[in-house]
């Protein structure tokens, strides 16, 4: 399997495990009105459209200078993941719920701005904003470790699980941007990812 | 290094004293606005829930019936967790628990959960971070009136034994029970004094007795309850369950915490009855709570007599 069909098999993996979650949140979220669940949905939303665009990009125009919305799309539905996790009052969601919608905007913003936005050439950049991504669920892995050790249940098992592999998954590729011949870190970190969704998925189905 | 544990010592106890000071002027305030015991007894949980970091306190009494009988009740109950479930809590072997002390006639000393319940309950409490518990008794010549008072229903004033029961997360500092006992003592003092226990015979003192109306509920604000644990360590889609009534839920995401029932119903146009049971069914599923012009929570179910949490002793 080449490097791109590995990519395209992961961001598959990766639009139908959030557009799922995301329809099924959004669906309830209309008939239970839980902040929580429209910010779950929203993120999830977001990380699917950054998908289906990871996957035109990579595979039929690559003119597009869609990096940088993928990068800050991903990084930005997990800190609100990663918020809605933290029990804040009812006061304090809603507000971090009207700040996703602000961002979600500033987004769409930065997608039309594509064909004119520089490409995101410099390895050493892309490594770091990769590393962002990283960082990002592996404070979200902290935090549901955490959870795990004091309440022992088997979503937050799960949910540690998938952001630690997610984690790994995007730590793994990481070195690979800046050494391109390594190409042994992106089968690695790719599975790893695609490991991840597949748990997050079964996190959200049965846990 | 003894210097800094000596500063938090003080620190910490400064802070139980602060909060000592804070109830005990905030009881003679409430004392006075109060209408019936058990808006009390829901300050009083409510209190020591948020200002002494317990995690569950739940009031028990003992309620006599026309026909002679009697039940243990519980009367009143906050939780730190509003997703607690109630099973863990309220079931046979915390009766049993509550029967003891009352029957007894004493306080139950602070222990591990696991000294004071089979260890099936124990593990239950321990899941949910319950790790220690305590009792106090509370007993009065004066009567205690029934909870109900729309539908007493055979249910009689009874003469004042109570059982307040207490859980831990962690081992709290040695001058916080002496200082609930204290606060419990001066409540049911003022208690007494404002006439939210009654005197004297049952009968006589029920014809005595004067209910106001409970608080407008027009000037009530509600506020939401989130479920604290969804996403966290409880899938949201296995743990929230969808709104059966429209109006509730439509009721529910006009709710900003700012906005009276009053001015909601105009905002939704719901009528009367409509934003009625609405209000029911949010309240019964804890997704709100209703608070007062002064920011008290006020007890729903003086609002909306229902009684579901009786538990039979005769």
């Amino acid at each position: 399997m080449s490097y791109t069909q590995i990519d395209t098999l992961v961001l598959i993996i990766q639009i139908i495990v959030s557009f799922v979650v995301a329809v099924r949140a959004m669906r309830l979220y209309t008939r239970t009105g839980g902040d929580h669940l429209f910010i779950l949905a929203l993120s999830m939303a977001i990380i699917s459209v950054v998908g289906v665009i990871g996957l035109l990009n990579d595979n039929f125009v690559h003119t597009l200078s869609t990096r940088w919305f993928r990068y800050i799309a991903q990084i930005t539905s997990f800190f609100f993941i990663f918020l809605s996790t933290l029990r804040p009052p009812s006061k304090y969601l809603r507000l971090i719920k009207r700040w996703q919608l602000i961002s979600v905007g500033l987004l769409v913003v930065l997608l039309a701005l594509t064909p004119v936005v520089p490409q995101l050439a410099n390895p050493h950049v892309e490594a770091v904003v990769n590393f962002g991504r990283a960082s990002m669920c592996f404070v979200i892995f902290l935090n549901y470790a955490t959870i795990f050790m004091s309440k022992e249940t088997r979503f937050s098992f799960l949910m540690a699980l998938a952001f630690f592999l997610i984690c790994f998954g995007f730590g793994t590729i990481t070195p690979w941007y800046l050494m391109k011949s390594q190409l042994l870190l992106v089968y690695v970190g790719h599975s790893m990812r695609a490991l991840g969704l597949i748990s997050l998925f079964v996190a959200f189905l049965i846990g | 290094m003894k210097n800094e544990e000596g500063r938090a010592g003080r620190s910490f106890h400064g802070s139980i004293d602060d909060a000592q000071h804070a109830v005990s002027r905030q009881l003679m305030q409430v004392v006075v606005s109060t209408q019936h015991m058990d808006e009390l007894l829901y300050w009083l949980a409510r209190s020591f829930v948020q200002l002494f970091n317990i995690q569950v306190v739940q009031f028990w009494a003992v309620q006599a019936w026309q026909n002679g009988q009697q039940s243990l009740e519980l009367r009143n109950m906050s939780c730190q967790e509003a997703t607690l479930p109630s099973y863990v809590i309220t079931n046979s072997h915390v009766v049993e628990l509550v029967r003891g002390v009352l029957l007894k006639q004493q306080v139950q000393s602070f222990q591990s959960v696991e000294m004071l319940f089979s260890s099936y309950q124990a593990n239950l409490l321990k899941r949910c971070e319950l790790n220690y518990c305590t009792a106090y008794f509370l007993s009065n010549n004066l009567m205690l009136p029934p909870f109900n008072r729309d539908n007493i229903a055979g249910r009689v004033p009874t003469s004042l034994m109570m059982a307040m029961l207490l859980f831990f997360q962690s081992i709290p500092s040695a001058r916080l029970l002496p200082t609930i006992d204290t606060l419990l003592k001066q409540a049911i003092l003022a208690a007494g004094k404002r006439g939210l226990l009654l005197e004297g015979s049952a009968q006589n003192s029920m014809r005595r007795r004067q209910f106001s109306q409970p608080p407008d509920l027009y000037r009530l604000v509600p506020h939401h309850v989130p479920n604290r644990e969804a996403m966290r360590s409880s899938n949201p889609f296995t743990n929230t369950e969808p709104l059966p009534d429209k109006d509730a839920l439509r009721l529910y995401r006009t709710i900003d915490g700012q906005r009276t029932i009053g001015e909601l119903a105009a905002a939704t146009q719901l009528q009367e009855k409509f934003i009625y049971k609405a209000l029911q069914t949010l309240l019964s599923r804890q997704s709100i709570q209703l608070v007062d012009t002064k920011g008290v929570i006020v007890d729903h179910r003086l609002l909306f007599p229902d009684r579901s949490d009786q538990i039979d002793d005769t």
